[in-house]
């Protein structure tokens, strides 16, 4: 799956990029972290 | 003096009258794709209490739920998080309860449907002060059949760093419409 962030800014301007192997190996631990799932 | 809003036609506001509305909204907007998203730069000590509120989540695939982090100038808190979970199943009846000790995220239950719309209401408190940061809340979890629950929670970030933003993921798959306003309480 590609994930992707979005940042937004303090006037609402959207930008979006993908997730770096960081954020990746993050998002691998919180999907097995969640709960109740 | 009316009390707010209680306005009449074509009056003058003045500073008495705009000073006593209790809540101001701060920003919204929408979100059509993405796994995650920052609201940056919105907690400032002009208040100490936030309002999160989502509204008509929906994803490309049901299964994800919404996990929160405070930003401090942009990095996440990753460690620290400590809740509780009541969640009531609307079929069968049943509770059940969930926590995290010392978790890597403030979790809301909100399990998403795909489909059908899911939200949150969040409560922050005193994120920019250098206390620690609490929250409280109510979500749905909407996935289809039984599995529909009346989700609370509340929890704290136990550290007393500053955080001007927050930032607002999905444990997996990917948004396809998130409507975010964020509140101000007047202090």
């Amino acid at each position: 799956m590609d994930r992707t962030h979005i940042d937004i800014d303090a006037e609402g301007n959207q930008t979006e990029r993908p997730y770096t192997p960081e954020e990746e190996a993050d998002a691998d631990e919180r999907q097995a972290e969640a709960i109740g799932l | 003096m009316a009390t707010p809003p209680d306005f009449s036609s074509g009056a003058v506001l003045t500073a008495a009258q705009m000073n006593a509305v209790g809540m101001w909204k701060i920003t919204s907007g929408t979100i059509t794709s993405g796994t995650s998203f920052d609201i940056s730069s919105v907690f400032t000590s002009d208040y100490d209490s936030y309002k999160l509120v989502l509204t008509q989540i929906r994803t490309n695939v049901a299964g994800g739920s919404i996990q929160l982090r405070m930003l401090a100038s942009g990095t996440p808190a990753t460690t620290g998080y400590y809740y509780g979970v009541t969640a009531v199943d609307t079929a069968l009846g049943t509770s059940a309860v969930f926590r995290g000790n010392n978790a890597t995220f403030m979790e809301t239950l909100s399990v998403q449907n795909g489909a059908v719309s899911g939200m949150i209401s969040c409560e922050i408190h005193s994120p920019f002060a250098t206390q620690y940061t609490s929250f409280n809340g109510q979500s749905t979890d909407s996935r289809a059949g039984a599995s529909y629950s009346g989700i609370s929670y509340a929890g704290q970030l136990a550290n007393s760093t500053s955080y001007n933003g927050i930032r607002v993921l999905l444990s997996a798959n990917s948004f396809t419409n998130c409507n975010y306003k964020l509140y101000g309480y007047r202090n």
